[in-house]
């Protein structure tokens, strides 16, 4: 069935690439179906994959504090691995946020739906503005604003380093995940739970 | 010597010197609570603050824990755990214990088993500096009636209990499991299992590429604009 208003954004912005920046999405980021959107009723096609899905909420005022957060729930673990990772997530975004999604198609709804769905494929939000040594919860992710590249401090781009932790470091709200986040999850993805 | 006198710019050294104390104190104390702020982790204990499988039961909606159940309930934990099958994902040490936090899942109507471990199924939310429970998974022992109006025809019954939150991003990290009493052996091997995530796969049947392909295409395509029927 076509799609209309914000569920149509929302669509192009998990698989649509569409013209305004193909092929910068996070589906098929390896160019197989790792990671493949498809939507709700309809059933996944990879054979032998765990059943999984995302569900997306617009709420007014969002999660406590006024975030747009995501709730990870059903964990799985590979018993020959020792991954542990979860099959699902509720997304909930701040109507707020993602209100200018007409008029902004590069600005904020399509950096926080991006920016969550991160956190949905493993990705971290950095703790700290300088590299640490504390273990990050993710398996693989950026932890800070800024890394170490030749002896010089450099503030690493990513669709997770939103302006709310990094913009002292110079980092900004990218609407879009980056070839650096896209590697990322595949190695996590290359982790799974069997 | 004769004593010095106290000058007030000994006064000012001394206060800077207690600003400079206390300033040391308090980013201690930030630092130590961020070490101690509880974090998810990654293997099948699921927090930082678990450093080995520990199980609680206890009884609810009336019904008490009979000792019989506690030990059917280890005993089931120390087989599934015999054959080291699970130590790389829990480790070699497990423990039951009896007591826990009141249930959350408990509801009038039966719920499907995604609702009840979902976001709004009941879990408890966690922020800093509240932490999770030391027991990652919590088991009632709950009557019949109540079991039934609550999961239906079930054998058992599982949902989210806790979710550790860290910043906008919250994880299921706490499990309950719901059983009645004298709960067949099969069924409570069953029940932790899948209340331990250790179920192994669960797959969608295959579907035809071609039908993926094009639903995806479909809700990619702007619905049309109405137009109004002219007037006869």
């Amino acid at each position: 069935m076509p799609s209309s208003g914000f569920n149509l954004f929302l669509a192009n912005t998990l698989y649509g690439h569409d013209s305004v920046h193909p092929g910068d999405t996070w589906d098929q980021i390896d160019g197989t179906t790792k990671v493949f959107w498809v939507p709700y009723g309809a059933v996944s096609n990879c054979e032998g994959v765990f059943t999984t899905w995302t569900k997306y909420i617009v709420k007014a005022g969002g999660c406590p504090g006024g975030f747009s957060c995501v709730a990870h729930f059903d964990r799985v673990c590979g018993v020959t691995t020792g991954h542990c990772d979860y099959l699902k997530a509720v997304v909930t975004l701040n109507s707020d946020h993602v209100r200018n999604f007409a008029t902004e198609p590069l600005g904020l709804p399509r950096h926080i739906i991006n920016h969550e769905t991160g956190h949905v494929l493993g990705l971290d939000d950095p703790i700290a503005p300088d590299p640490v040594t504390q273990a990050s919860s993710a398996v693989i992710s950026p932890i800070s604003c800024r890394e170490w590249f030749f002896g010089v401090l450099v503030t690493v781009q990513s669709v997770m380093h939103s302006n709310y932790y990094c913009a002292d470091y110079g980092a900004v709200n990218h609407p879009w995940p980056l070839v650096f986040d896209r590697n990322n999850v595949i190695a996590i993805s290359n982790q799974d739970p069997n | 010597m004769g004593r010095q006198a106290i000058t007030p710019k000994s006064y000012w050294l001394l206060a800077l010197l207690v600003a400079a104390a206390a300033v040391i104190l308090l980013l201690e104390e930030f630092v130590g609570a961020q070490e101690d702020q509880v974090r998810f982790a990654r293997g099948g204990l699921a927090t930082s603050n678990r450093s080995r499988l520990s199980i609680c039961v206890d009884g609810a909606r009336g019904a008490a824990v009979a000792a019989a159940e506690v030990e059917a309930i280890s005993r089931g934990l120390d087989d599934l755990f015999a054959a080291g099958r699970y130590s790389l994902v829990y480790g070699g040490e497990h423990l039951v214990v009896v007591g826990c936090p009141p249930p959350t899942a408990l509801s009038a109507v039966p719920r499907s088993r995604d609702a009840r471990h979902g976001s709004d199924g009941g879990g408890v939310y966690l922020y800093a500096p509240e932490g999770p429970s030391e027991h990652r998974v919590f088991v009632y022992v709950i009557p019949p009636d109540v079991y039934n109006a609550s999961f239906g025809s079930e054998p058992f019954a599982t949902g989210t209990a806790e979710f550790l939150c860290q910043g906008h991003e919250c994880a299921a990290v706490t499990t309950s499991l719901y059983i009645t009493p004298s709960v067949a052996a099969n069924v409570l091997r069953e029940g932790l299992l899948d209340a331990l995530g250790l179920h192994g796969r669960v797959s969608d049947p295959p579907q035809d590429p071609t039908a993926v392909q094009q639903q995806r295409e479909e809700a990619l395509t702007p619905q049309p604009l109405a137009v109004p029927t002219p007037a006869p």
